[in-house]
């Protein structure tokens, strides 16, 4: 794409911490499963996500391949560039990840991919077209107000979420590509509740309210304003903070494969999800990636209590189960008390 | 397709003993062709399928996608062979490709009913029958199924269930170390290490040996007469059950390198092969009187521990067992019937449970009745799934292009115009595909229905005495268990002497309900028949707005009108002329009585008949005062009790 709109600098967004850390720690590793932003308008959900294009790390990608396949991982490629990759022949170069936004009106065709028409009316050949699955492949997919999305739109996210494939049988095609992306969703739970299947599928969730304090009100309505008037400047003058963090990302997705993973920790998170009762696996290994990451993003060579601290709200504040009527409370002490033997 | 190289090992995954059982059985006995695992997300559940089906049958799986079209599971013409010879010939679906071998699918709850059937019966008969298209035709296809179902969401319709040979459910783990080791083996997996990994051959070779072994297996005809007699004590419908249940047991014995079936064979297999298709209602529970011979009882007891149903139930017989062995001789003979239960002096605690359960089951059963009501006045509802006239939804068929019509299907349109395209390029040499207006298909789609539930609540004074308005609020809570599953919209208005209004507009919003009801305030008077009008005219309104939802209005009110419309009227008899001539095909009225002491008449029930509405009492519903016990009962039930819905 070119032409790009200049974007609200991410290093200028003011406090939100909380949603700033987990979409880092996304970033570090994409396996941790992505994050559901939940808040109110206006507390810069959407301007945050779209502006981590400014910070997005680089990787290996699998030249002239329509799904941008990861040249690391012949596990993850499509048939043509594993093939490529068997015979010793793929070339890879470097490229950044971006967001690609899934818009609320799409239809099942362009989400999944179909049949290139112009291409069956010419040769009366089928052709596959990808569709927004195809492009958000190692890409950052992000979906504003997932709450609202139509059930058969969510139903199709799951499939390849789950599986980091998307299959296409339809319209005369038969067809699977490579479809491994972070999830970034962004709702305004006043709008609606979102499906618990989906929920689980959200490596993490963060909750994010307004700033209260009149201070803060009035710097991001000063920083807003000295952006608007004059955004190339605006970028320009922050790009030093914004190039440091993109290299400190950098840094930490070398890093995170070099941390150990402790038997304790291991334990004082299953401790963790047992306390809270929380179903299914995804959590355990959810929180696990998270303090790695974590641990990665501070510098650290090893994960500390704190680095399970920090995240393990997170990983669990989606997922603890409650009646749709409770608030849902996690208690830091709990969680400390399940770390105290690590 | 390279499924299985995203997959853990089947030797690597942990626990989930039952579903492995019931993989392995199916991989020995090609006849059991349907498995259905049932379990919250992240247990393993696709994980599991993934691992093994590749390796024991000879073919990958073919996973069914969510948004495959009948066409191209079942199939169509083929159309490259049309367009260049004009003639119609069948171009087989996906099912074919698994022919011999596994077909995956994952959230079977969420698909189309009509289409599950489909797919079912052609795996059952092992023939696929196309009829579409100008195409009749079939072919050969013997596969089997797996397929999941997430407990979360609503589940799967009992026709259905019973077509699937064994069903498991998936516990979420409750152990702290098992679910360390699982997250090891997990990042292990991540991390490359069992990458290229051959898996050491000997769950291969067990079932190939237990291939051999199963001609040779036998059952004791005693075990069948069991066996019949527990289908029958489980209430189970039907045949299927014990038929599968005869395949599995001997699979069974044969994977454990045995001739001979067990009484534990047996056990094993009715657990996987009767529990999802028992009548699920809890009054249906298996009595355990004096008709049942003792011979079955300790199967049953077995069955029942082994999936985990209704601990109560179990301790009761245990007990009663006991209590019989004390009471007998310890030699007597073993084929005796066994002594009438103790009348009277069940445990106290127990009893109370059941009347809770029982109550929030009464409560959501009354949505679900008349649902089913307004099902057989329109079938075309029952599948909860509305052809829309917008672009939205999915995209299920095809018809002719109608005039104006703009959402073109293409594949159809291709298809139909196939065949005469030799005829055409004879008079038209241009390259490409001819199309003519007539070849024109527009695309039909389908999406789900949704409801409105609006409560319209008389918080009048009479709803004071005896702290009836929590027993209101307790009764809306639980009946919306039911909303918050299917996502439906719910509204609660309020009529009282000051005012007739909407406490919550129409939302999907949980948390905004919750506020709404504590925010209901007692009032005094009962202008009941202009509440009546009010909650009228807003469905109407709202249901322009929303075509193809139905609007449940569900008055909650003791039928005390105080307050006519017209002065000097009979507020009473008045409400019930007004009842008479509020009706629209898509507002279905409610009635829940809320009077709490006996009384000689009982004006809301005259009111539910004019408005040819179910009625109810509230104390009938007899819910629980404390919300929270609502909602741990309404998991339990999800979670242990039922199976399938």
């Amino acid at each position: 794409m070119t032409d790009e709109m200049i974007l609200f600098p991410f290093v200028k967004v003011v406090g939100q911490e909380k949603m700033k850390r987990a979409l880092i720690l996304n970033m570090i590793d994409p396996n941790i499963g992505g994050v559901l932003i939940r808040g109110e308008k206006g507390t810069a959900k959407s301007t945050t996500v779209r502006s981590l294009n400014q910070i997005l790390p680089e990787v290996d990608t699998s030249v002239g391949c329509q799904f941008h396949c990861d040249a690391r991982s012949p596990r993850n490629m499509c048939e043509e560039c594993r093939a490529k990759y068997e015979a010793g022949k793929l070339e890879s170069a470097k490229r950044r990840m971006k967001v690609v936004e899934l818009p609320l009106n799409v239809t099942e065709d362009r989400i999944s991919g179909s049949l290139d028409i112009e291409h069956v009316l010419r040769t009366g050949h089928k052709k596959f077209e990808g569709g927004v699955l195809a492009q958000a492949n190692c890409n950052l997919l992000y979906v504003d107000e997932v709450n609202l999305l139509d059930d058969h739109i969510v139903d199709l996210l799951l499939d390849s979420a789950a599986m980091g494939r998307n299959y296409i049988e339809r319209e005369g095609i038969s067809f699977s590509h490579p479809s491994k992306f972070v999830l970034v969703g962004t709702m305004n739970p006043e709008e609606g509740n979102i499906r618990p299947q989906l929920l689980d599928r959200f490596g993490m969730s963060v909750d994010i309210s307004s700033e209260q304090d009149v201070d803060i009100k009035k710097e991001i309505i000063l920083r807003r304003l000295a952006f608007d008037a004059d955004p190339e400047g605006y970028t320009a003058a922050c790009q030093k903070d914004t190039d440091e963090l993109r290299k400190k990302i950098a840094d930490a997705r070398e890093m995170v494969n070099k941390i150990e993973i402790t038997d304790d920790a291991i334990d004082a998170i299953a401790r963790i999800t047992l306390k809270f009762n929380i179903e299914g696996h995804r959590a355990d290994l959810a929180m696990i990636r998270a303090a790695k990451a974590n641990a990665a993003f501070m510098g650290r060579s090893r994960i500390m209590k704190t680095d399970i601290e920090e995240t393990a709200m997170m990983v669990l504040s989606h997922r603890v189960k409650s009646g749709p009527f409770d608030e849902v409370k996690i208690d830091r002490g709990d969680i400390q008390t399940c770390l105290s033997g690590m | 397709m390279p499924v299985r190289d995203v997959s853990l090992p089947f030797e690597h995954i942990l626990g989930l003993e039952d579903a492995k059982t019931a993989l392995l059985c199916m991989a020995v006995d090609r006849d059991i062709r349907g498995l259905v695992i049932r379990g919250p997300s992240g247990v393993g559940k696709t994980t599991l399928i993934r691992s093994l089906t590749g390796r024991v049958f000879e073919r990958e799986p073919v996973n069914i996608p969510m948004n495959a079209s009948d066409e191209q599971i079942f199939g169509t013409v083929d159309l490259e062979h049309a367009i260049r010879t004009g003639e119609l010939r069948l171009s087989k679906g996906i099912l074919s490709k698994a022919d011999g071998g596994t077909v995956v699918i994952d959230d079977v709850n969420l698909f189309d009913r009509r289409f599950v059937h489909s797919l079912m019966s052609a795996v059952s008969t092992g023939k696929v029958v196309v009829e579409r298209d100008g195409l009749s035709d079939s072919y050969d296809c013997s596969v089997s199924i797996v397929a999941t179902v997430n407990s979360r969401e609503p589940a799967l319709n009992p026709g259905i269930a019973d077509l699937f040979d064994m069903g498991v459910t998936i516990c979420e783990p409750k152990d702290a170390a098992y679910r360390a080791e699982v997250t090891r083996t997990n990042l292990d997996f991540q991390e490359g290490l069992y990458d290229g990994e051959d898996a050491d051959g000997s769950m291969l070779k067990r079932v190939e040996e237990a291939r051999r072994m199963l001609p040779q297996v036998r059952m004791d005809e005693g075990l069948l007469d069991i066996l019949v007699d527990l289908n029958d004590k489980l209430h189970v419908e039907g045949f299927r059950g014990v038929l599968s249940t005869v395949r599995v047991c001997k699979a069974i014995t044969a994977l454990d390198g045995r001739k001979d079936v067990t009484k534990d064979d047996l056990v094993k297999a009715a657990s996987l092969c009767l529990e999802h298709r028992r009548v699920r209602d809890f009054k249906d529970q298996p009595e355990f009187d004096d008709t049942i011979k003792v011979t079955i009882t300790p199967y049953l007891i077995d069955i029942l521990r082994r999936t985990n149903q209704n601990k109560m139930m179990l301790d009761k017989v245990a007990k009663e067992r006991a209590e019989e062995k004390a009471a007998s001789d310890p030699s007597a003979p073993v084929m005796m019937e066994s002594a009438p239960a103790g009348s009277g002096n069940d445990d106290g605690v127990s009893e109370e449970v059941v009347t809770k359960v029982g109550a929030l089951f009464e409560s959501i059963d009354l949505i679900e009745d008349s649902r089913k009501k307004f099902a057989m006045t329109d079938a075309k509802q029952e599948r909860k799934m509305i052809k829309t006239n917008g672009r939205n939804g999915r995209y299920t068929s095809s018809k002719p292009l109608e005039k104006g019509g703009s959402d073109i299907a293409i594949d159809a349109t291709i298809r139909n115009a196939a065949p005469f395209q030799r005829s055409r390029h004879e008079a038209d040499p241009r390259d490409g595909l001819i199309l003519e207006n007539r070849d024109l298909m527009e695309k039909v789609r389908e999406k789900h229905t949704s409801c409105m539930f609006f409560f319209l609540v008389d918080n009048s004074g009479s709803l004071i005495i005896g702290n009836r308005i929590t027993a209101v609020k307790a009764a809306i809570l639980s009946m919306l268990k039911d909303h918050y599953v299917r996502r439906d919209t719910v509204a609660v208005a309020v009529f009282n002497d000051r005012s007739i209004g909407m406490v919550q507009p129409p939302t999907r919003s949980i948390g905004g309900i919750r506020k709404a009801l504590k925010d209901i305030k007692v009032g005094s008077k009962t202008p009941l028949s202009e509440a009546l009008m009010f909650t009228d005219d807003y469905a109407r309104n709202y249901i322009r707005k929303h075509s193809g939802e139905q609007v449940y209005v569900i008055i909650m009110t003791d039928g005390f009108a105080t307050t006519p419309l017209v002065d000097g009227a009979d507020p009473i008899e008045e409400s019930h002329e007004v009842a008479k001539t509020v009706s629209h095909d898509s507002i279905s009225w409610i009635v829940v009585d809320t009077v709490s002491k006996k009384r000689d008449v009982y004006p809301a029930e005259g009111l539910a008949k004019s408005l040819k509405a179910p009625y109810y009492k509230l104390d009938a519903l007899k819910s629980s005062d404390r919300q929270s016990d609502i909602w741990e009962m309404a998991s339990e039930r999800c979670s242990s009790s039922t199976f399938m819905r």
